[in-house]
């Protein structure tokens, strides 16, 4: 009977001793961090540099105040040119007209973003050549109604090879729809990030028609080496989050003094003209 | 290079072939059950010459004519003492008398294999240490002995994770009756597949690894199970807090074959039954069991069969309003080994096995509601088949010369899925497999050149195909042994090892989930090269060897899931419209270690057990993470202390302690919150439609380590003859100081955070999280 006793005793123990402690110390050194992200490519109108703040996981860490951003002196040079980045009047995006600092493939940029309160990041980045032409083939698979028949699908396969002239070249590949609200594109097609070692790519998307876009085309960017690293670690940081199967991802950075990218690239776009 | 390294092997074998004497070969077994005793100490008197019995117990000395002494030791056994005159080769069995504590007296000077032998970096572990470490819930488990090894670094707190100088914990080859075991854990890493009842001993290497020794770059873990009793029937029957097991073992035919049967199980899912809910039933269990049976068909010829199977099995059952589910995910192992000892001469053993083992993880889930259904099925196996024959040519007085081969086909299937549905488009089956031959051929020579140098010189080949592509690599091994004075000697060693086949780890907790694959053609093979030295002394007044060691091993092409990645990713079907190779989730990269290591080693009398200490640093590097840059890996520990003693307090009472210390492992911490635009099409951010991720910037890789690891353990036995055999109680503490060791580290919000009124930034903390409190346990066993 005392036996019966004492083992269950030791059964709970082992189940309601398991336990949470809270440590300190770890944190000691922490504070937020400045983000910058910044993309040139020689077919922009203009340059966007924008700041943010990494907020710091603990309480009680060094503050950098959001307030405090559009405040930011931002420049960029190359060569012996220095222009000064101005904000834009919104959010925390600062703006460069790229007729005052044109971005030409092969050249050299370095960008400064300093803070009322000193804080400085700098990062540099050279802007890679266009990519040579990318032959694709399209291939419709099949229609399909939506169910109160307002509008038809159709879904294809776009397949093709990107060009293989330099091995070293990284590349984006992305489907878009022309956003006829805000101007721009939206991708609809999950980017393929790759290298020229796998120059094969594939799409299988689906497209809602005029009702919804003006038009539909392929970009095929050629990336800096660091454009390319900080889009597949964002990649894979939004992925393993909350996964705990995972090891977790950190999000590169050439952000010297903060976080973030400064990164440059060199498109060409394939309009669909069989969505026409 | 290679053909010169062969010449020379050739060479200094025939070289003794042709000098002038007789063999002494026999088999060194206990008395009570003839169980062949590997590792047994055969001593010429006359001329210090000293034997080693293999894993059969089988040894073989060169004399010359005349008269000899010949001494016979085993630790924890008696001795024997033989006159042999030597005028033709002669066939001498010994029988060893195992030692009560009543006659155990400390024979000094006895045991000095450890000084004389070459080879270096190993242990022999005996079952009944294993049996007498306290351990977690009284389970009894050779892997976590190991743990307590110099060298060895432990993976998380209760787990069998086992890393080894420096080394992941894929690169160790555990090997149970000459068959490759793959996953030695039972529930999820808490417990090791062998609980010591069945098994004889535990080799392990972990340094100059010799010839005859590879697949693996940083150990081999070599089990031998019992043969069980020739004699009589016995048995022996322990009841747990988790689990329950039973051994039996006898004679088939007296004196002539025997067979032993053990098996385990848990039991908290039968105890859990009647409280569950009629139409709800979950619950957990494994078992074990191994077999083997043995013929001797005559003195020259010997048969074994043995098998391993064990099984893990989680499993979920819900009825409710008629819409039955069934979920499984059951994983476990299967080996058979049958083997052929034969004595082709005295000069000359050889062993042949064929051997199959296989690897497999099942998770099922069916769901039915109204009238249609859901089924989904994924399946991970890996299955061996092989073929090895090895012999052991005791040439001369100063050769023993090995040779021998191994062909393995391994299948791997590490993706296996099956989706159904009543809807008649929803019918997925995707299998990816891979069929991958193995083989490996090795020559290897224990040179006594003189009385104080010897040599162990050695090559392995191996060859791997996979894909498209043959791998092959030569693998030259060498220790050398320099005796300073009878007690002392320096070692050197050198080994390169190569390996085809790798573990995808995501947590490094030893689960089922992770993944073995092989090299492809665009994943290569595992390759390292440990450069070791040592020093070895006895102390023969007190029975205490000392074993110093310092290593070097550089390792390349190591493997690891890339950032972000998991076994899930890893069959994601719609990469570029193509199945993703597991590859493609899998970054190459390089590793380091260094350290020294010391054992202090006590085998015998009332007080005995063993110290080890290791300083050793590990380091890793891969392109994708930091483009480069060296770092500390999850397992790299600066310190790691163990000291493990038993004391017989009466003949029929033992205290059994450990204490363990080492340093944290590498932790990391989510330090901000961050919040980048999604990358626009052509890069301008001006746009104030544009979409945001959001993610947590973590640490960077070694810049934190966790607390200071430290437990104790104690148990006590109280031993007592019974008409029918012996009966013992363990009542053994597991953390007896009841010390909080971490099993992970989470950054979380608190309980009491306010999620309405959030502060301005932050709110995390850092929590720790811990499994193994102080946890008394008791266990019953009876051996009859």
């Amino acid at each position: 009977m005392h036996i019966k006793y004492f083992l269950l005793g030791c059964i709970l123990m082992t189940v309601f001793t398991a336990c949470k402690k809270e440590v300190k110390g770890y944190q000691k050194d922490d504070k937020d961090a400045l983000i910058v992200s910044c993309f040139l490519a020689p077919q922009q109108q203009q340059i966007t540099v924008e700041l943010g703040v990494a907020l710091s996981t603990f309480e009680g860490a060094k503050e950098i105040k959001e307030e405090e951003l559009k405040d930011a002196y931002v420049e960029i040079r190359s060569d012996s040119v220095t222009k000064k980045v101005l904000w834009s009047g919104s959010g925390n995006v600062f703006v460069l007209p790229t007729a005052q600092m044109p971005i030409i493939a092969g050249k050299t940029y370095f960008l400064k973003v300093e803070l009322p309160s000193g804080l400085t990041a700098t990062a540099s980045t050279t802007v890679p050549s266009a990519p040579l032409e990318t032959t694709y083939t399209h291939q419709k698979i099949r229609d399909s109604s939506s169910q109160h028949g307002m509008f038809v699908a159709e879904r294809y396969l776009i397949t093709g090879n990107l060009p293989d002239n330099d091995k070293n070249a990284l590349y984006r590949v992305s489907i878009y729809a022309e956003d006829t609200i805000s101007g721009g594109e939206r991708v609809i097609a999950k980017d393929l990030y790759t290298s020229a070692n796998n120059t094969y790519f594939l799409f299988d998307f689906q497209h809602f028609g005029k009702l919804f876009s003006e038009g539909y085309g392929l970009q095929v960017s050629n990336l800096s080496k660091e454009y390319y690293l900080y889009a597949v670690s964002l990649e894979n940081s939004v992925k393993s989050e909350d996964n705990p199967f995972t090891e977790q991802a950190t999000l590169y950075t050439n952000i010297k003094g903060g976080i973030g990218i400064f990164a440059s690239f060199n498109y060409k776009r394939y309009k669909f003209d069989f969505l026409n | 290079m290679n053909k010169i390294l062969l010449s020379c092997l050739f060479f200094v074998c025939c070289h003794d072939v042709f000098a002038q004497s007789y063999t002494v070969s026999g088999f060194v077994k206990e008395n009570e059950s003839l169980e062949s005793l590997p590792s047994a100490v055969i001593r010429v008197k006359e001329n210090n010459t000293i034997a080693v019995t293999n894993n059969y117990g089988f040894y073989a000395i060169q004399l010359p004519t005349g008269a000899f002494t010949l001494y016979v030791s085993y630790t924890g056994m008696g001795t024997d003492t033989v006159s042999v005159n030597v005028t033709q080769n002669i066939r001498k069995d010994f029988l060893l008398a195992p030692q009560k504590m009543q006659e155990v007296v400390v024979t000094g000077g006895k045991e000095k294999s450890n000084v004389k032998r070459t080879q270096m970096g190993t242990h022999t572990i005996k079952a009944a240490h294993i049996q007498d470490v306290p351990s977690l819930l009284g389970e009894k488990d050779v892997i976590k002995t190991l743990q307590l090894m110099p060298g060895v670094q432990r993976g998380s707190e209760g787990s069998t994770g086992l890393y080894v100088r420096g080394g992941n914990s894929d690169q160790n080859l555990i090997i149970l009756d000459d068959a490759v075991v793959y996953n030695a854990n039972h529930l999820f890493g808490f417990f090791s597949l062998f609980n010591g009842n069945a098994v004889k001993g535990v080799e392990f290497i972990k340094g100059g690894f010799p010839a005859r020794y590879g697949e693996r770059l940083s150990s081999v873990i070599n089990l031998t199970m019992k043969d069980g009793n020739k004699e009589s029937y016995h048995g022996e029957v322990g009841v747990g807090l988790l689990s329950s097991r039973l051994m039996v073992e006898g004679p088939i035919q007296k004196g002539k074959s025997s067979f032993i049967l053990s098996g385990r199980r848990t039991y908290a899912d039968l105890l859990a039954q009647p409280f569950m809910d009629k139409d709800k039933k979950i619950g957990y269990y494994f078992y074990d069991f191994t077999a083997k049976a043995n013929a001797e068909i005559n003195s020259k010829n010997k048969i074994y069969i043995s098998g391993y199977f064990g099984k893990d099995n989680f499993f979920a059952r819900e009825d409710e309003m008629n819409n039955p589910m069934k979920y499984n995910f059951f994983w476990g192992n299967a080996t058979t080994t049958l083997r052929w000892n034969h004595v082709v001469s005295p000069k000359i053993f050889a062993n042949l096995s064929l051997i199959f083992s296989q690897y497999a993880l099942h998770s099922k889930m069916e769901q039915q509601y109204d009238t249609s259904f859901f089924s989904s099925k994924y399946y991970s196996n890996i299955t061996d088949v092989g073929v090895k024959y090895d012999w052991e040519f005791y040439t001369g007085k100063k050769h023993l010369f090995r040779g021998g081969l191994k062909a393995t086909s391994h299948v791997f299937k590490p993706n296996v899925v099956t989706l159904k549905g009543s809807d008649a488009n929803f019918d997925v089956s995707e299998i990816e497999q891979y069929n991958c031959p193995e083989f490996n051929v090795y020559a290897e020579d224990e040179w006594s050149a003189t009385k104080a140098l010897a040599f162990n010189m050695g090559v392995r080949g191996s060859m791997f195909k996979t894909q498209t592509k043959t791998y092959a690599n030569v693998e030259p091994r060498f220790s050398g042994r320099f005796l300073l004075n009878d007690n002392t000697s320096v070692k050197m060693g050198y080994a390169v090892m190569n390996q085809y086949i790798h573990l995808l780890s995501s947590t490094g907790l030893g689960l089922p989930t992770d993944l073995w694959v092989p090299s492809t053609d665009r994943l290569r093979p595992q390759r390292s090269e440990q450069y070791s030295i040592g020093l070895a002394k006895v102390l023969p007044q007190k029975d205490i060897t000392i074993s110093i060691e310092g290593y070097y091993k550089k390792m390349k092409d190591v493997v690891s899931y890339k950032d972000g990645a998991t076994f899930l990713t890893a069959r994601d079907k719609t990469f570029r419209g193509e199945k993703v190779p597991f590859h493609e989730n899998v970054m190459i990269g390089l590793g380091k270690s260094y350290g020294g290591e010391l054992m202090l080693e006590k085998k015998e009398g009332r007080l005995s057990g063993w110290l080890a200490y290791t300083l050793s640093w590990t380091k890793n590097s891969f392109k994708e993470v930091k483009d480069g840059a060296w770092f500390y890996p999850a397992y790299d520990r600066r310190h790691n202390l163990s000291v493990v003693g038993f004391y017989y307090l009466k003949p029929n009472v033992r205290l059994n302690a450990l204490f363990t210390l080492a340093t944290g492992n590498p932790i990391r911490f989510p330090i901000h919150s961050v919040k980048v635009p999604q990358i626009p099409l052509s890069g301008d951010l001006s746009n104030s439609g544009k979409s945001y991720s959001y993610t947590e910037n973590y640490t960077e890789r070694g810049l934190f380590r966790a607390e200071t690891y430290h437990r104790m353990d104690v148990g006590i036995q109280f031993i007592k003859q019974k008409k029918w055999g012996e009966r013992v109680w363990e009542i053994s503490v597991y953390n007896v100081y009841n010390r909080q060791n971490p099993f992970f580290y989470a950054a979380q919000y608190p309980d009491d955070y306010n999620f309405s009124n959030p502060p301005s930034r932050g709110g995390y903390k850092i929590y720790k999280y811990t499994v193994f409190p102080i946890i008394p346990s008791i266990t019953y066993s009876y051996k009859f």
